[in-house]
């Protein structure tokens, strides 16, 4: 039997070609619609309303002990820091002076930002704010930093693409109060976040997608870290890990008791971790993986001392949480709460 | 979206580039691709490589401070690896310290801090067979260089708080617990038995050879804490393999 009984001809070379365009076309199709096709800000809204709060709440740590960290009698002067930064990028206005007085104003601004950004007011000027001092303290303070710092950082990087400021906030109110005025709302206002409409926006997708690229990067290299040490093979990690005395916070020494529990634990965050990057986009394990998330993320905050950091990045993996799934809790909020007398 | 392409790129260039060096060498694209994106990266706060208790949960170290001259005769008593320090006797001031700093985050800071200079260290002398190495020894002056201004910076901010005419720090290091240890030894988890100081001299460590988790001989005589300066059968790698 002859080969052509069982292969079709030859394609012509110019179909081919197009096959090959109209599929690359279809690529970048999906993937324009992946980062641009607008959506509304409603989970940018709930990592702002977290982000802000936790922005204020480290700049209120470093605020409480000023002097170890700036000023003349700071743990790391101005020699080190230079000395650091002669190797890396990492210019901040705060290495070129030891004054406290300084310090102090920078770090009240940058909590009052965090406040701000919090609470919704003038999110287009205090988003940015709050991410270029708490910068300028990291590159700063670089030794005493954290994943903490990394994951708020980062989030409140991205939020400054989006209209986080759109939902929950003081800007939505005043944005209201202006159009029920009838008033034209002034350039100025525009530019504090006032004028911007709750509408879908491709900025708000632009930021949602580089948060859960970045989530997945972050879990990919993790787990391949871990890929390298014996005791996440082992399944001797989490009694290591849990057992640390300069984490711990609450005892969790019973889990050696049972240590089959160990390895279980374990091995079921290395396999989260490494296949994260593929099973949170699904919609049928996405679900499964966000439960992960708030387990390990929640014990390493219970158990391993490290509360903030466990809670950012709980808040972060929300970024996966569809924009309608909060529309719905608020309208069902907004349902179970009796309307005041004046609106009736 | 080119501009979203190159800051996909710019998150993955720092973990890659970690991700692909070793004892011997850096892999050359990823050296080249975050070196290429290095002001871009480095000024976004964007050099990580989420190496989050990887390879393995380690040792943790602490920072202790004496008053010079000693406050106290049991304070002027030299520390050893193999002498159980108990850190209420044997410093005047250490961290992290879950007494003095609070708030958590607070507390988090100063170790950090600690495990920073633990990394940052570097020996006061090199053995005589390494001195021929030029990279090396260029390797180890630069490190040494930094690791003296980081001690001084922080001895004058401790001698400050202490009010004392100077101070000495200390590197200490508590070791992982074996479930043994803790359920069949009953040693609890800041028992002084694992809390140890780290010489300045890196190679006369007398548990050097001893697995921190197990307590049993690990092999040859090595350092327990890896310096930050590599090395590989007594080869500098090239300053700029390390720090790109």
């Amino acid at each position: 039997m002859s080969r052509s009984h069982f292969e079709s001809p030859e394609p012509p070379l110019v179909s081919r070609s197009t096959a090959i365009v109209s599929w690359l076309n279809d690529w970048r199709d999906s993937l324009g619609r992946f980062f641009l096709e607008p959506r509304t800000a409603e989970t940018l809204s709930v990592l702002r309303l977290t982000t802000g709060a936790m922005i204020a709440y480290i700049h209120a740590i470093w605020l409480s002990d000023l002097a170890s960290f700036f000023g003349p009698d700071a743990l790391l002067d101005l020699e080190v820091t230079r000395s650091i930064h002669s190797r890396v990028t990492k210019w901040t206005y705060l290495a070129s002076t030891d004054s406290l007085t300084i310090a102090w104003l920078h770090e009240v601004t940058a909590m009052l930002a965090g406040i701000a950004m919090t609470l919704g007011f003038a999110t287009r000027l205090t988003v940015p704010l709050a991410w270029f001092t708490t910068l300028m303290t990291a590159h700063r303070l670089a030794p005493f930093l954290f994943g903490l710092d990394q994951i708020t950082l980062s989030l409140t990087m991205y939020l400054m693409l989006g209209r986080s400021g759109t939902f929950w906030s003081i800007d939505s109110w005043i944005r209201k109060r202006w159009s029920q005025s009838g008033k034209d709302i002034p350039a100025w206002a525009r530019w504090l976040g006032w004028g911007e409409q709750p509408s879908p926006c491709w900025t708000n997708t632009v930021a949602t997608r580089l948060i859960q690229l970045h989530l997945c990067v972050i879990y990919l290299f993790g787990g391949l870290g871990k890929l390298r040490g014996w005791m996440w093979w082992d399944g001797t990690a989490m009694w290591f890990a849990a057992t640390s005395y300069e984490y711990q916070s609450l005892d969790l020494t019973w889990i050696g008791l049972y240590p089959w529990l160990g390895s279980i634990a374990t091995h079921a965050t290395l396999l989260w971790e490494l296949f994260y990057v593929a099973l949170i986009w699904p919609r049928l394990t996405r679900p499964l993986v966000l439960m992960m998330a708030v387990c390990v993320h929640g014990g390493i905050a219970l158990y391993m001392g490290m509360i903030t950091f466990g809670w950012m990045m709980i808040v972060a993996n929300l970024i996966f949480v569809e924009p309608s799934w909060w529309r719905r809790r608020d309208a069902e909020i907004s349902l179970a709460v009796p309307p005041r007398p004046n609106e009736r | 979206m080119a501009c979203i392409a190159f800051h996909c790129i710019a998150i993955v260039a720092e973990p890659l580039r970690f991700f692909s060096q070793s004892e011997y060498q850096s892999a050359a694209e990823t050296t080249w691709l975050r070196r290429s994106f290095a002001p871009y990266v480095e000024w976004l706060y964007l050099d990580h490589g989420y190496f989050f208790f990887a390879p393995n949960p380690g040792p943790s170290h602490l920072m202790g401070v004496r008053r010079v001259p000693p406050s106290d005769p049991a304070r002027s008593q030299p520390i050893h690896a193999d002498r159980p320090i108990e850190l209420a006797r044997d410093v005047d001031a250490y961290f992290p310290n879950r007494q003095s700093q609070w708030p958590r985050l607070l507390y988090h800071r100063y170790f950090m801090l600690s495990e920073f200079y633990n990394n940052s260290f570097a020996p006061a002398e090199l053995p005589e067979e390494d001195k021929q190495d030029l990279l090396f020894v260029d390797r180890w002056k630069q490190d040494r260089t930094f690791y003296d201004a980081l001690t001084r910076s922080i001895s004058r901010a401790m001698a400050h708080q202490l009010q004392s005419e100077s101070v000495e720090l200390i590197r200490l290091e508590r070791q992982l617990l074996s479930i043994e240890q803790v359920h069949r030894l009953g040693w609890t988890l800041d028992d002084p038995r694992g809390l140890g100081g780290l010489p300045e001299n890196l190679f006369t460590h007398p548990n050097a050879d001893r697995d921190p988790s197990s307590g049993e001989p690990k092999g040859p005589l090595r350092p327990r804490s890896e310096p930050p300066w590599r090395r590989s059968e007594g080869r500098a790698i090239p300053e700029e393999v390390i720090h790109p």
